[in-house]
This record gives structure tokens, C-alpha cells and sequence, in this order.
């Protein structure tokens, strides 16, 4: 009993943090059809923020370094959304219904992501500066211009060539007199560690059981991230409107629902989940360019398996695929069904984190033999037509 | 939906391939000379041209060109984007691996064994001592593991997206099956260390020159069996489940069939390039079914161009060069040009090299044909 | 109902007591349906009455809720999309649907071919040139043979969409609308083809256009709220007083 008890409480923290990754990717997801590969980077981003954050409350002493958690989340949030918004409006719009094309593209960008992480510096944070301030801002200035159409082409490749020498002529200078306090990375390639404030670290015994609080923190905080959306979707006036467009995006254009501008907020508030899916991240193992690619094939799964008419099937999928995840990988299914040799010889052979994933993935696969289009399918005649 | 390139032009020029003007017949005859031209020049000058380091890169790239075949043929022909293309890579590579390290005197066991304290070879080894058998399981085992999945998958008329994130969850899956079977196959490590193959040394030049001259001849096999596939009715068909895979069935035939086939073909042509690959580089490990390697496979097709087989050919050799020359010098900026590659080529050149190059053609071919008119109007006056 | 036919004229379809349920809404409500062999029906009906529901039961895209549907004494509820094809149903879509990257002539090849299963698609040897010509003939596209069909104009492509149907050489064609978007000039030579198509096809056409349903008419059905309203020769329909309130609404009382 209290075994089944501790994989079950196991398996929804597992599941919560899956959760919290695929709740912003399943809502872009049902809305506009795209799957966000660089959604792991997003989370990504949220724990670098949390490790920010952290370092700056530390400075600060006592009784603020306790409380860093909080303002993380904001700013986790805060980061994801932006780094989203620029996403969808600068690469993900011009993909409309090519979803295929747009899978690449952001892997593009999640590539891009990955390294920017591992290598920023104030040489390239400058260079970056320079370069979006030159290009866009020329961009800018110039399509004003009546002929823009005629001479777009030529003038893009000119500022493009131009605002990268300028920032890289900026950068070389920068380094040159600086040395080595601009060129240091910021990150680096190497983890780094966040280290959960005090009132997080201990843990609440019931029964025979532990706790951690830390699980504790991130099941309340997905609960709130989930009641939040809820009451945004069902209750507001955007939120309205971005169901609309889930359903019919045509008739929804026609009757002045500004879906370019639907589409722009769902991805801000869908990356800016990722972000706090980050912060929950950082507080169970230390945060690497990598920490994205670990979460992202579960969370494809949960949308997967959760199906895009509901949130309900998210919640379902990512709670039912974190429980399995544990009891597979932990061995406690082989501890069940003792008795059974070739069983338990098989789930033993299983009975490690990524050999569970494998079985997980096996089981998904005869899951969809029943239902293809996941627990909860969108309905409606454009499926399909 | 929209229509990938027309041939209208306006006032009734004709295009350089109608200008032309030849029977199907006779370009047929054309392509297959333009092909023996090129493997002639790849085997006979370019082994004189280039560096023995250069020509061994050249080698390998050709090898991973094949894959990109494959890759066109499911991605560019058919529409499914396979993010997992890595696994039959890799599926191909083990299997010429496991034959290449048993080319031991009698009653020895690869070495790594000793290790993990394994004294007998497991079972599933034996049938690898087979030269032929491992010739055959390099296509077959990884287009059988193909069309298991593929069924599973596209009978239930999972695709797009779909197909896509779950053949990604594949590619994780083999890559954390055969990372954590350090008894059965040496787990992280992966087979490495072959020194003979026909009781010749894989490593002397005379063998390597024979393993590259291989190698094109498969590319060139590679190349006619998708030609094939994608010309006729069959490829018709294939075009048209990419445009509107439900509107094919009611014109009578069930896509399954024809998706699962060729997805199991272009399954055994990576298993093909992965076995031609191991040979060149002489080690195979799960890395190759890496989740990045995996879709860093389908932007060789973007760039080369996937309307086109060749484009596939071109765009590997072309991204891998770029890759070797730039992760030499500077590792760093290899990620972001990777991104960024993938950012142009989708959102700007959606046709790739060779579409692009079509379309320029094209229309230099028009404004030329204008100024010829004008010429012949001006010399009437 | 269905009681027994005389010898001649064979009923080819057999609908009975058909619901199709969308959630609770009801597309299709309990209808009753048959077509005799070599037919030509018209199906009209306003919008949402189910007329393309009725089409997409069929052709096997929808399930029924509930009821039987026999064609050629088969039972089509429990088959495919691609095996009712093959049975001998051909469906053109309402809104066009040719394949846009393939050209007229390839169009048609894709569904001239005999045998549709993998391998003698791959390997069969067949010869169609002669067939694809003649059809290319009678929908009048010979001049625009090889242009992507996707840069056609809405009327050609209605017509390579009948000529794909023609093509499959199915024993019943449905046409959903198929004259939407044509001029009058088309929509009368399409009238044309159907008429002679119904020489020796079954045909069920669905259309709103009443000058071209006079012009091709036999018989008439009329669906309402999923369900028969009434059936009969196009002036008994036309001023059939059920039908009038149906399409013009009630407010004629006043
Ligand atoms: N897949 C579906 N899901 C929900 N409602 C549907 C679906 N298909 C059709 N309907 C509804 O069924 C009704 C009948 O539609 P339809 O057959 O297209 O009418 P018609 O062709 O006669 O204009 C409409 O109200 C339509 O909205
Ligand atoms: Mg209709």
C-alpha cells in the first residue's frame, strides 16, 4: 500500500513537470497546428532565468535570498513569453499551414538557442545588439519607401551585409579593450546549479512516506498554472477568442476576430508556460543548454496521447505517462507481480529510467491503435475534409 | 495547397526543357548519360584531383547521400517527414559492424565482451559471421523495423505532425535501448575497431579506393531505384497522397500500402549508407541515432532541394562539406549556421538549391528569348 | 418499403432508416432512399438539409449512427473509403478536389488505372494513352493537357474532377454541386454530359441551380432536416406547397 502509494506521488511529480511542458505546447498546438521544437529551449531559457535570478537575490543577503523563487517565476515567464512573441512573429507567421516546414525551422532556432546559451558574452550580446538595430531599424526606415516591393530584395541582402560587419567590427573592438571580462562566456558549456531557497529543501513525512517539498512546490505550481488557464480560456475575453479560432479560424477572421493577434498572444502565453515549466526544472537537477532536449519527446507524447480537443487530455496523458514512467523505470511493477518469472524478468529488464521510456513508448504505440487521434480529438468537419 | 513550379511562362515562350523538345525517350537517354558522365568523373578524376583526406570525406559524404535519397523519396515525394531516418542509419551500420568484428580466428569473441565478463556470443551475433546474411539484413532489417512501425502508424491514419514527433520518440527510443545493452552490443561505446573485411585489410589504399568506387556504385543504384519509384503511375501517386491523402482514397486505393513500402525503402537505403558509412569511418556507435544527426538529415534534402533526387545527392555532400570545413575551425559557429540553414532554407528558399537554380534558369532563359525577338525585330526593320 | 421491383429496373441502392449523429445533432434523421439501376436523380434541399452528409455516408468518409445502407446488395457501412471505390462508387467532391501538382492527363491516369493495389501500380503494364485522350476529349481540357492542374480555372477543374469520376468507371456517380462557379455556357454543356453519362450509369446529382436541375431532371428528391420530404417529377415537386415553405421560409403567410 504505501509503496503504491510512493510511486503513485512519484509518478504525478514526474507528470506535473511533464505537464506543465506540454499544457503551453498542446494549446499552440490545437490553435494553430504547429509543434514548437524549440519548446524544450524555452524551458530552457526559464531555468537559466531561475539561475539568474537566484544569483542576483543571493547578492542581496538574508532575508531576500529565500524568496528568489517567486520573482523567478515572473521572470521566467516574462523571458519565455518575449523570446516566443519575437518566434512567432519573425519565423513561425510566414509558415502558416505548412506545419512541416515549421517543425524545422524551429528546430533551427532551438539549435540556435542551445549554442547562444553556451556561448553569450558582452562581445556577442553586443554584436547582437548592433546587428538587430541596424538591420530591423534600417528595415524599418525603409519600407516606408514607395519602391520598397521593387528594391526589397537587394537592400535586405546590403543591410544584412552591413550590420554584420558593423557589429562584428563593434564586438572585435569591445574585446580588444576589455579582454578578458566581455569575452568570459556568461554560462558556459558546464551545468549550473539552482539551489532551492530554505523553506523549500526539507520535506513533509506522512506515515511511512517522505515528501520533498520541492514536489510539493511544483505540483501546487501546476495546479495554479492550470487553474489559470482555465479561468483564462473560459472566462475572459481573449481567451474567448482564442477558442474561437481553435474551432473555425476562417469564420472567426470574419466576424473581426483579429487572429493574426490571437495567434501572436496564444504562442507568448504557450512559451511563457515553458518558461515556468523551467523554473520547476531547475529546481530538481542542475540546468544545462541541454535541459530542453530531456523533457521535449515526453512532452510530444503527452500531446500526443492527450489529444487537442481538451486540456483535460493533456492533464490525463502527462499524469498517466509520468506514473508509468515510474513504476516501469523504478522496478515497483516487477515488485507487484511477483511470482510471474518471465513478467518480472522482462519488467526487470525495463527497470531503468530510459528502458522505461522505451516500454512507455511501446505501450503509446498500442494506445493508438485504439485511439488514433488521442484521448480527447478535435472534432468537426475541417478534420480530415 | 500550392502548386510547386509551373512551366507557364507568358507570351507563349517556351521553356528550356520544351525548347529542347525531346521525346521522353530521349531525355531518358539523356539522364542516364549525364549520370555514367558524373560516376565516371567521380571515380576516374576526382581520386586524381583531390587529397586522399579529401576523397575519404568525399567518400563518406556519398555514403550519407544516400540516406538523403531515401529522405526525398518520403519527405519530398510523399510527404512524410521521418525524424528518425538515424535509427535505420544506424540499424544498417550494426549490422555490417557485428559482421566486421567477427572476423576473428575460431572460438574468439570480440573483445569488449571480456569487459562486461560475457564468455559466449549472444545468439542473435551468430548469423553475422555470414557475409551474405549480413548483406541482406543491412536493407532488410532496418526496412522490416520500417514497415512494422510504419503500419502501425499510418494505418491509423496518423500523419503529418504526428508522424514526425513519433518517429522522433523512435529515434529516443533505440537510442536509449542500444546505449544501455553494454552485454549485447557494448552500449555507448558502440562496435568499433575493424581491421579486415574478405580477409583484406579495410585500411589499405587499394581497399578504400574499392570501398569509395562502392560506394558511388550504390548511390548510383540508389538513385535509379527512386528514380523509378518516383516516375510512373507509382510516383504519381506517391505526389498525390502528399497533396491530399484522403482524396486518394476515394479514387480507389488505400494509401497504407503504398506508404509503408516506401518508407520501408528508404529504411533500407539508410541502412545501406549506414553499413557504406561504418566501413568509411570504422566505428558505429548510438550516436548515429542521435535525435540532432536524425534531423540534420532532412536539412541535407532542404538544401539540395526536395523536389528533386539529385538536389538530395547535392545537398548532402554540399552541408557535410560546409559542416567538416566549419566545425574544424570554428566548433562554436557550426550550431548557429546549422540553425540559421535551417531558417533560410525553409523560409526562404522552400525548393532549395536546385529549385532555385530552376526558377533563376527559367527566367534568364525567358529574358534571353525576349531579346532574341527583339533582335530578330529590329534586323526585319 | 422496399418493396420488390420489377425485373427492369433493379434497385441499385438501398437506404433505410439512415441517422447519422454529429454530438447529438442530427444530420441525417431516419431517411429512406433508393435509386434503381441506370437512374438519373436529382437531390435538392437546402443548405444543411444532409444532402453532403447523405454523400459522405456513401462514399464511407462518415459512419451512420444508425440504419443500412445495401448497394449492389452489399452493406457499404462496414467497408473503406477505397473498397466502396472500387466497388463502383465515384464521388466529385463539392468544392473541387483534383490533385494540384499532377497535370490533367496525369489526373486521370491515377484513376483510369485498373488495378489500384501496390505492387500492380508498381509493376503492371498497362496502356491508357488512348482512354486518357478520349476523356480529355469529352471535359475539354486537350489544349491544357499539361499544365499543373492546380493553375486551372474553378471550371475546368470541376470538369477534370467529373472527368477523374468518369474515369474510375463506377456504376453509381455521385456529383455533388457540380456546376457551382461554371458560366451558363459550361452549365449547360455539363448538363450535357450528364445526360449522356446517364445512358448507361446510375447517376445522383445534388444541385441548387434550378435551371440546370429543369434542364436534367427525371426525378427529384427533396431532403429536409436530414430527412425525405418529398419525391417526384420536377413540376410536381416544384409546386409541391411543403417545398415551397421549406425553401422560402413561412413568412409567406402573412
Ligand atoms: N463532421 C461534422 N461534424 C459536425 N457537424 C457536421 C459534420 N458534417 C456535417 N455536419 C452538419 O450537418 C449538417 C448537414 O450538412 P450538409 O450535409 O453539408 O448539408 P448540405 O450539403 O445539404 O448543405 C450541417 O448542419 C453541418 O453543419
Ligand atoms: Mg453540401
Amino acid at each position: 500500500m504505501t509503496l503504491l502509494f510512493d510511486s503513485l506521488f512519484n509518478g504525478i511529480s514526474i507528470g506535473t513537470v511533464l505537464l506543465m511542458a506540454a499544457l503551453g505546447l498542446a494549446i499552440v498546438f490545437g490553435l494553430m497546428g504547429v509543434i514548437n521544437m524549440a519548446h524544450g529551449e524555452l524551458m530552457m531559457l526559464g531555468a537559466y532565468t531561475t539561475f539568474v535570478v537566484q544569483n542576483v537575490f543571493r547578492q542581496w543577503g538574508d532575508p531576500w535570498r529565500d524568496f528568489y523563487i517567486f520573482p523567478a517565476l515572473v521572470a521566467a515567464f516574462g523571458v519565455a513569453a518575449l523570446v516566443g512573441l519575437i518566434l512567432e512573429r519573425a519565423v513561425i507567421r510566414f509558415l502558416y499551414g505548412r506545419p512541416l516546414e515549421t517543425l524545422l525551422a524551429t528546430w533551427g532556432v532551438s539549435l540556435i538557442l542551445q549554442q547562444f546559451v553556451r556561448s553569450v558574452n558582452w562581445v556577442l550580446a553586443l554584436r547582437l545588439g548592433v546587428f538587430g538595430l541596424l538591420f530591423f531599424g534600417g528595415w524599418w526606415l525603409l519600407a516606408k519607401r514607395v519602391d520598397w516591393p521593387r528594391i526589397k530584395g537587394w537592400v535586405l541582402t546590403l543591410l544584412l551585409v552591413l550590420s554584420t560587419a558593423i557589429g562584428t567590427v563593434g564586438g572585435r573592438l569591445l574585446a580588444q579593450t576589455y579582454a578578458l571580462a566581455v569575452t568570459q562566456p556568461w554560462f558556459g558549456a558546464q551545468n549550473r546549479d539552482v539551489t532551492a531557497p530554505r523553506w523549500l529543501r526539507g520535506g513533509i513525512p506522512v506515515g511511512q512516506l517522505f515528501l520533498p517539498n520541492t514536489r510539493l512546490f511544483i505540483i501546487s505550481l501546476t495546479l495554479v498554472c492550470i487553474l489559470g488557464l482555465y479561468i483564462f480560456l473560459q472566462h475572459t475575453r481573449w481567451g474567448l477568442r482564442i477558442r474561437a479560432v481553435t474551432q473555425n479560424r476562417a469564420m472567426s477572421a470574419c466576424v473581426g476576430i483579429p487572429t493574426q493577434t490571437v495567434d501572436a498572444l496564444t504562442f507568448a502565453i504557450g512559451s511563457g508556460l515553458a518558461g515556468v515549466a523551467g523554473v520547476a526544472v531547475s529546481l530538481l537537477g542542475s540546468v544545462g543548454p541541454n535541459t530542453g532536449q530531456n523533457y521535449i519527446v515526453d512532452t510530444f507524447m503527452v500531446v500526443v496521447v492527450g489529444g487537442v480537443g481538451k486540456l483535460l487530455g493533456s492533464i490525463v496523458a502527462a499524469l498517466g505517462i509520468g506514473i508509468a514512467n515510474f513504476l516501469i523505470g523504478s522496478g515497483t511493477l516487477a515488485l507487484i507481480f511477483p511470482g510471474v518469472p518471465i513478467l518480472t524478468d522482462t519488467l526487470n529488464f525495463f527497470a531503468t529510467t530510459s528502458m522505461a521510456k522505451v516500454m512507455v513508448f511501446a505501450l503509446i504505440v498500442v494506445f493508438l491503435q485504439f485511439r488514433p487521434r488521442g484521448l480527447f480529438p478535435e472534432k468537426g468537419r475541417t478534420v480530415d475534409a | 495547397m500550392k502548386v510547386l513550379h509551373s512551366p507557364h511562362t507568358p507570351d507563349g515562350i517556351t521553356t528550356p526543357a520544351q525548347g529542347l523538345d525531346l521525346s521522353p525517350r530521349n531525355k531518358l537517354l539523356l539522364e542516364a548519360g549525364v549520370l555514367m558522365g558524373v560516376l565516371l568523373l567521380l571515380i576516374f578524376v576526382f581520386p586524381a584531383v583531390l587529397s586522399g583526406f579529401r576523397l575519404n570525406l568525399l567518400g563518406r559524404f556519398l555514403a550519407l547521400s544516400i540516406v538523403a535519397l531515401g529522405i526525398d523519396l518520403i519527405w519530398g515525394y510523399t510527404g512524410m517527414l521521418s525524424l528518425g531516418q538515424g535509427v535505420f542509419f544506424a540499424l544498417g551500420g550494426y549490422a555490417l559492424g557485428m559482421h566486421l568484428s567477427l572476423q576473428l580466428p575460431d572460438g574468439r569473441i570480440p573483445e569488449f565482451f571480456s569487459l562486461y565478463g560475457v564468455t559466449e556470443l549472444p545468439w542473435f551475433w551468430r548469423p553475422f559471421y555470414s557475409f551474405s546474411f549480413t548483406a541482406i539484413a543491412i536493407f532488410l532489417i532496418p526496412a522490416l523495423v520500417a514497415s512494422a512501425l510504419g503500419y502501425l502508424v499510418v494505418r491509423n491514419r496518423i500523419r503529418g505532425v504526428y508522424f514526425s514527433i513519433l518517429t522522433q520518440a523512435t529515434t529516443i527510443i533505440f537510442f536509449n535501448f542500444f546505449n544501455g545493452q553494454q552485454r549485447l552490443i557494448n552500449g555507448t561505446n558502440g562496435l568499433t575497431s575493424f581491421t579486415t573485411l574478405f580477409d583484406l585489410n579495410i585500411n589499405s589504399a587499394e581497399m578504400r579506393f574499392a570501398i569509395y568506387v562502392a560506394t558511388i556504385l550504390f548511390v548510383a543504384l540508389a538513385y535509379v531505384l527512386c528514380r523509378y519509384l518516383t516516375s510512373g503511375l507509382f510516383g504519381r501517386i506517391l505526389v498525390a497522397i502528399r497533396d491530399d491523402e484522403p482524396r486518394v482514397r476515394f479514387s480507389g486505393y488505400d494509401p497504407t500500402g503504398f506508404k509503408v513500402l516506401v518508407f520501408a525503402v528508404a529504411a533500407g537505403l539508410a541502412g545501406i549508407a549506414g553499413a557504406l558509412f561504418t566501413l568509411q569511418t570504422g566505428i558505429i556507435s548510438p550516436n548515429a541515432m542521435s535525435v540532432p544527426f536524425s534531423i540534420e538529415m532532412v536539412i541535407w534534402v532542404a538544401v539540395g532541394g526536395r523536389s528533386s533526387l539529385i538536389g538530395a545527392v547535392i545537398g548532402a555532400v554540399l552541408v557535410n562539406f560546409a559542416k567538416s570545413l566549419l566545425s574544424e575551425s570554428f566548433p562554436e559557429i557550426w550550431l548557429f549556421f546549422q540553425g540559421g540553414l535551417f531558417l533560410l532554407v525553409v523560409m526562404v528558399l522552400p525548393d532549395g538549391l536546385v529549385g532555385w537554380v530552376r526558377t533563376q534558369g527559367r527566367q534568364l532563359w525567358i529574358i534571353f528569348q525576349l531579346w532574341r525577338r527583339r533582335l530578330a525585330k529590329t534586323s526585319l526593320a | 418499403m422496399l418493396t420488390a421491383a420489377p425485373i427492369a429496373t433493379r434497385q441499385i441502392l438501398q437506404i433505410q432508416d439512415l441517422t447519422v449523429s454529429f454530438d447529438g445533432f442530427k444530420a441525417l434523421n431516419g431517411l429512406n432512399f433508393s435509386l434503381d439501376e441506370g437512374e438519373l436523380r436529382v437531390v435538392i434541399g437546402p443548405n444543411g438539409a444532409g444532402k453532403t452528409t447523405l454523400l459522405d455516408v456513401l462514399t464511407g468518409k462518415v459512419r451512420p449512427t444508425k440504419g443500412c445502407v445495401l448497394f449492389k446488395g452489399k452493406d457499404l457501412t462496414k467497408l473503406k473509403e477505397h473498397q466502396i471505390s472500387v466497388l463502383g462508387i465515384g464521388r466529385k467532391f463539392q468544392t473541387p478536389r483534383i490533385y494540384q501538382n499532377l497535370n490533367p492527363r496525369e489526373n486521370l491516369e491515377l484513376s483510369l488505372n485498373p488495378h489500384k493495389e501496390v505492387f500492380p501500380t508498381l509493376f503492371g503494364r498497362r496502356d491508357l494513352r488512348d482512354k486518357v485522350d478520349a476523356l480529355l476529349e469529352t471535359i475539354h481540357l486537350v489544349h491544357k493537357d499539361r499544365i499543373p492542374a492546380g493553375l486551372l480555372s474553378h471550371g475546368e477543374k470541376q470538369w477534370l474532377e467529373i472527368g477523374m469520376v468518369i474515369a474510375q468507371d463506377p456504376d453509381l456517380l455521385l456529383l455533388d454541386e457540380c456546376v457551382a462557379g461554371m458560366t451558363d455556357k459550361e452549365t449547360e454543356a455539363t448538363g450535357e454530359l450528364i445526360q449522356s453519362l446517364a445512358k448507361n450509369h446510375t447517376i445522383l446529382v445534388i444541385e441548387h441551380d434550378m435551371v440546370f436541375v429543369r434542364q436534367i431532371a427525371r426525378k427529384v428528391t427533396v431532403l429536409h432536416q436530414g430527412a425525405l420530404l418529398c419525391e417526384g417529377s420536377f413540376e410536381e415537386v416544384k409546386n409541391d406547397p411543403r417545398v415551397i415553405e421549406v425553401y422560402l421560409g413561412s413568412h409567406k403567410r402573412g
